[in-house]
């Protein structure tokens, strides 16, 4: 029998916290709609911590402590967002919250222009840049890559395109060109989200090994 | 000898009777028209409520009716080419006429203005003086242009008092009302054709807040947007036919009898707030057809309030419940077609004078409660659903309620047809259940400004449903028997998954392929490592849960140990209030596995770092203001690790453990311009995969180490064994079990024939 | 106009942080640096609004109900305070404290991705039956090969270069699809963001 120590008494809560959450597989049950409410309980607690200590603390209390007199600007701000716990205040939370958004939708802006747009563009584009330094590879099969990928990432973008114009008939269509590549674009589409499917099949898999392999351990443990 | 059909209850009447027997509505004199397709015309009727779609053109209705009775301006109307040709025969011949004829000719002027408004064509005299735009109920009272059998042989006189009478009318301020935002979605299209009118007692010089519009969903026009290209307002009956065999049918109609009763009833009824917004979105109705004012009756409001209170105890309803009914009207005619029922009176084109007075004011108040609607966004479904007593509602309309009308236009294939199965089942004239799979979903409120298609629509809910599906055995639709099969499946399932997991380390072990193929994004992320400058420290950012801690934390444990390995200095940052702790434990895990790697004084956290993604821009722009302390309130940047960093290129590189592809695209958007030629790298799940590798093609991402397979290949050029590879068995029995199980449901679903087929 | 200061605030605040971006000047910098930070603690105080109002909002309502809604939102309450309570009287940093997350939250949300992966499976057992056309069956076939790469098992190709080629080829095709995606994105972050510049769309004003 071991010593009961404290990495043992975690380790036991844990592999009866995993045997909980196994419980579903036998349908809804107490046991499993326990550990939900410990889970959430548990993890604000902890966030609740954090924030105090590695937000408000470092931000809001230090820096006015030091003597930072700009630092009264997210004081107010934050002031204000708290009040978006009380109904009847709430109305007042709404300068921060509109900055917090105004600032988040300028970061996106910024980001999706210069970090994805450009980005990708440019790197469409390199598949065929490549052919200066191409070695060991034929420069029909990089020409024929860089069109597959340029292709698949118009046929892509296409699909998405829901714009149409009305025919006769009251009926919004494509153009056939657009519907050509959207055709394909769909066929990239069913792809790539396979391939993201796979993925997250695959990262669960792993999971499930690995609580495996937990609950295998607890036992050996538990049992020695 | 032929009968007289009644129009409005379809039962057969003695063909010398004006008025039916049944319902006293007013008979059409005269031979009936031939019924379209096999039926009266009060079929297309009904069956235009049995779907949210276009509107019944004011020229068909009028024909079928009373032919003979129709007026010249009316019959002119039938054909757009008569229209045009008679209305300019008919200016020139007005000045000769007498007065009657002269208000003739006003009528396809408006007609003409209200069908450019909604073709998006302009009519002659808005193409010469393009008017100012203007407000009309008129525009939007789409079938306020058919012409009752009830006006009967004034409706010439009629029509000049009418139409001065609707220019009068003007909304009422909107009052604090809850509306079932499902409900109003649903109802557009119907609620529109009837609007209810308030004399204005101002000069009906066009009216609307502009602030109550700016807060109009957008997604609300679309109704109207759908009407636009459809029925009503064209004037041409072959056009017509055509859109009959082509387009589904209209719900309801308004007639002119709808607005007569309201004005001579319950005068201050309130403009529909739909109606309001058609119009704006039209806008081209000349404005000196608001020349006339009819001064308002300041006794129809206590008429009306006394109207509603005997209706409501008619109802046995609340108020609420009463617009729940009101509400709730589509659904009787989607249900009750044999027989006349007081609903199809209220919304019939042809409510009789002896119309049941509780039957013609809760219709109305219907149209006043939602006219009275706040002009918002925050209409809450939930509300007014959990505010009605379905307990109160007759019978006959609780039978006759269906979940939700099919938008998508399914329901026009398959009306008529019983469901065998679902939730309708064995109610004729109700969607059957689709080969898919169960919707029972609400409509779900596309964007206006998206053009899906249908199939795009049931993908959306099909993979919905299926989400809902993984989790909701809950469900109490679901029968017991249901519930136990699916229970005995996942026990199969997981039973054999943990076998081929438990067993696969003995009897399993010797059949395990290692890894041969070094994905070239991993081998990246291996030189980079391997070429890391000492005197830099390396930044480890943190931005996983703990749902794929055990995942990550065998991607990320061959990188770590190379990391340490080469004595790097670690400076750790969580971008989730989790992750600084997830990532310490990560680390510790593999310092035990590295000798001579003290933690302490090669590892400084500073920790969590909130705002998302302009957490990180703040961190790209000036890491030492992103991070001012460590994660136990020490001053970061005085520390021997931290004091020559001063922006982020001074980092030897940036590697971010990641779960999620939406933040992992953050990171490159945001730090990549600021790095300069510091590498970033990823340890990511298996999930985020696909989504990043855009980036590590186009040189954004130096590297990156994806998922349990990754973390192998890594190990294997370090040529370490370490604890991964022991799992490796049981990760690929897992695997290969899930792909010969999905393959062989694949191969049975494709060979069997799907359950509808069977069925036959 | 419902809220002009909010929507001032939200305009301005955006249009100088987005300046930086294309606009390199030192005093931007200077004022962009401190909006940006203070954004990040709004950020913070945030999490702790969403907290507050969970137990306060949801959870203390809850207790006045009867039922076993109400027995678990006790646990929820009472978790919540001993974690709030051990984590003050400690500090974050102790590695007593972080046993919370490293022995209840990570057994717990590993077993649900673990529970997930019999659900999808389950699922995808009747992927075929559900959608029969060929899009279904394209998603199918990806499913599939994508399970079998990741799954290891083809690192005998190594071996045979026709069969490495083919599998590089297969890569390529998501890897496209990914990037239009990607790009798809991309544009509606920036319609969405600059609906919310020009004050279009008022997401705060709720």
């Amino acid at each position: 029998m071991p010593t009961l120590s404290a990495d043992l008494l975690w380790m036991f809560v844990s592999f009866i916290l995993t045997l909980m959450v196994f419980s579903y597989l036998f349908g809804d049950n107490a046991l499993f709609r326990f550990v939900p409410a410990l889970f959430i309980g548990a993890t604000t607690g902890y966030m609740f911590v954090i924030v105090v200590f590695q937000v408000v603390l470092p931000r809001l209390v230090a820096p006015i402590l030091n003597g930072s007199v700009i630092t009264l600007i997210p004081i107010i701000l934050s002031g204000l967002l708290l009040m978006k716990v009380s109904p009847k205040l709430s109305k007042f939370g709404n300068i921060s919250m509109a900055y917090l958004v105004g600032t988040g939708a300028a970061v996106a802006i910024g980001g999706a222009i210069l970090g994805t747009l450009f980005g990708q563009i440019k790197g469409t584009l390199t598949a065929f840049d490549s052919l200066q330094h191409a070695t060991g590879t034929t420069p029909l099969f990089l020409i024929l890559e860089g069109t597959f990928m340029l292709v698949g990432t118009i046929a892509t973008l296409v699909y998405f395109n829901f714009g149409a114009k009305n025919t006769a008939q009251k009926t919004a269509k494509r153009g056939w060109l657009s519907s050509a590549f959207a055709w394909i674009g769909q066929f990239f589409i069913a792809i790539t989200l396979g391939a993201v499917f796979a993925g997250v099949l695959t990262t669960a898999i792993t999971a499930l090994v690995e609580r495996s392999d937990f609950i295998l351990q607890s036992i050996n443990t538990l049992l020695r | 000898m032929a009968e007289n059909i009644c129009p409005i209850c379809e039962r057969p009447n003695d063909p010398s009777a004006e008025r039916c027997w049944y319902c006293q509505a007013e008979l059409a004199s005269g031979e009936q028209p031939t019924p379209v397709n096999g039926t009266d015309w009060l079929n297309g009727l009904r069956e235009e409520s049995e779907q949210v779609t276009d509107v019944e053109t004011p020229a068909e209705t009028g024909e079928l009716e009373k032919p003979e009775e129709i007026p010249d301006w009316l019959a002119r109307i039938r054909t757009r080419e008569q229209l045009e040709r008679e209305a300019q025969a008919n200016t020139e011949s007005a000045q000769t006429e007498p007065v009657v004829a002269g208000k003739k000719e006003e009528l396809p002027d408006w007609l003409k203005e209200i069908k450019a408004g909604f073709s998006g064509k302009k009519s002659e005299s808005e193409q010469d003086d393009s008017a100012p735009e203007s407000f009309s109920p008129l525009a939007t009272s789409t079938a306020a242009d058919q012409k009752p059998l009830a006006v009967g042989q004034d409706q010439n006189e009629d029509t000049d008092e009418w139409l001065s009478r609707l220019a009068a009318w003007k909304p009422t301020d909107a009052e604090s009302q809850t509306v079932d935002e499902g409900q109003d979605a649903v109802d557009f299209d119907t609620s529109e054709p009837e609007i209810p009118l308030t004399p204005m007692e101002t000069p009906p010089k066009p009216q609307f807040d502009m602030d109550s519009l700016a807060a109009l969903n957008q997604a609300e026009f679309r109704p109207f947007e759908s009407k636009r290209g459809n029925g009503w307002q064209k004037l041409n009956t072959d056009e017509l036919d055509a859109d009959q065999q082509d387009e589904p049918q209209p719900e309801k109609q308004l007639s002119f009898d709808d607005l007569s009763p309201a004005e001579e009833e319950l005068a201050p009824a309130n403009f529909d707030i739909n109606a309001l917004r058609e119009t704006i979105a039209v806008q081209h109705t000349d404005p000196d057809f608001f020349a006339e004012k009819v001064t308002p009756d300041a006794s129809d409001a206590s008429d009306e309030d006394d109207l509603l209170e005997d209706d409501f105890q008619d109802l046995n309803l609340a108020g609420v419940e009463n617009t729940a009914v009101a509400s709730h009207e589509e659904s009787i005619f989607l249900e009750i077609k044999s027989e006349p029922q007081p609903g199809d009176l209220t919304s019939s084109p042809f409510v009789p004078d002896d119309l049941p007075d509780w039957l013609a004011t809760a219709k109305l108040e219907k149209h006043e409660k939602r006219s009275n609607e706040p002009i918002s966004d925050e209409l809450d479904a939930g509300k007014l659903e959990a505010t009605l007593d379905k307990g109160n509602l007759p019978a006959w309309l609780q039978a006759a309620r269906i979940p939700t009308p099919d938008a998508d236009g399914l329901y026009d294939s398959r009306k008529g047809e019983t469901s065998e199965s679902g939730l309708l089942a064995g109610i004729s004239g109700t969607l059957q259940t689709p080969s898919f799979g169960m919707d029972i979903r609400k409509p779900v409120g596309y964007g206006s400004a998206l053009k899906v298609s249908e199939r795009q629509k049931q993908s959306a809910n099909l993979f919905a449903n299926l989400v809902d599906e993984t989790f909701d055995d809950n469900d109490i639709s679901l029968p017991k028997k249901s519930k136990n099969r699916r229970m005995i499946w996942r026990l199969g399932l997981a039973f054999a998954l943990l076998l081929a997991v438990f067993l696969s380390s003995n009897i399993l072990a010797p059949f395990i392929i290692q890894p041969a193929l070094f994905p070239p994004e991993v081998v990246s992320v291996y030189d980079q490592v391997d070429a890391l400058s000492l005197d830099k420290p390396v930044l480890l950012t943190s931005d996983f849960e703990a749902a794929v801690a055990g995942e990550l934390s065998w991607s990320s444990q061959a990188l770590l140990e190379h990391l340490m390995n080469r004595n790097m200095n670690l400076v750790i940052i969580s971008s989730n209030p989790s992750g600084s702790t997830l990532m310490t434990q990560l680390i510790n895990n593999a310092a035990k596995n590295v000798q001579g790697f003290d933690v302490s004084t090669h590892v400084i956290n500073l920790g969590y770092l909130p705002g998302g993604a302009t957490g990180v821009k703040l961190l790209a722009e000036n890491p030492r203001a992103a991070m001012p302390y460590t994660h136990n309130l020490d001053a970061a940047w005085n520390s021997p690790i931290l004091y020559t960093v001063y922006s982020l290129s001074d980092f030897g590189a940036v590697v971010v453990l990641s779960d999620k592809s939406e933040s992992s695209r953050a990171w490159v958007e945001q730090i990549r311009p600021a790095l300069g030629a510091t590498p970033l790298m990823f340890v990511i799940s298996a999930q985020v995969a696909p989504l990043l590798q855009p980036y590590y093609q186009s040189g954004q991402v130096s590297g990156y180490v994806a998922g349990f397979y990754g973390s192998l290949a890594y190990e294997q050029m370090l040529q370490q064994t370490s604890k991964s590879l022991s799992h490796l068995g049981a990760f690929q029995s897992a695997m290969l079990l899930v792909v010969v199980l999905i393959l062989v449901s694949g191969v049975v679903a494709l060979i069997r024939p799907a359950r509808t087929e069977r069925k036959g | 106009m419902k809220s002009p200061l909010s929507m001032l605030v939200a305009v301005l605040s955006g249009l100088l942080v987005l300046a930086g971006y294309f606009f390199p000047f030192p005093a931007l910098i200077a004022i962009r640096t401190p909006m940006l930070d203070w954004a990040v603690t709004l950020a913070g105080i945030a999490g702790l609004v969403a907290i507050i109002n969970l137990m306060v909002g949801v959870h203390l309502k809850r207790l006045r109900e009867p039922g076993s809604k109400r027995f678990f939102s006790i646990v929820v309450i009472i978790s919540f305070l001993m974690v709030a309570v051990f984590g003050f009287y400690l500090g974050p940093a102790d590695q007593k404290f972080q046993r919370v997350v490293t022995a209840i939250q990570t057994p717990i949300e590993t077993s649900l991705m673990a529970l997930l992966a019999i659900t999808l499976t389950y699922s995808s057992l009747k992927m075929l039956q559900r959608q029969r056309n060929w899009m279904g069956f394209v998603f199918f076939l990806s499913v599939i090969l994508f399970l079998v790469i990741n799954s290891g098992i083809l690192a005998f190709s190594a071996e045979i270069p026709v069969l490495q080629d083919l599998l590089s080829g297969f890569h390529q095709i998501p890897a496209a699809g990914a990037r239009g995606i990607l790009l798809g994105i991309a544009l509606g972050s920036l319609a969405a963001g600059v609906r919310i510049l020009i004050g279009s769309d008022k997401p705060y004003s709720g």
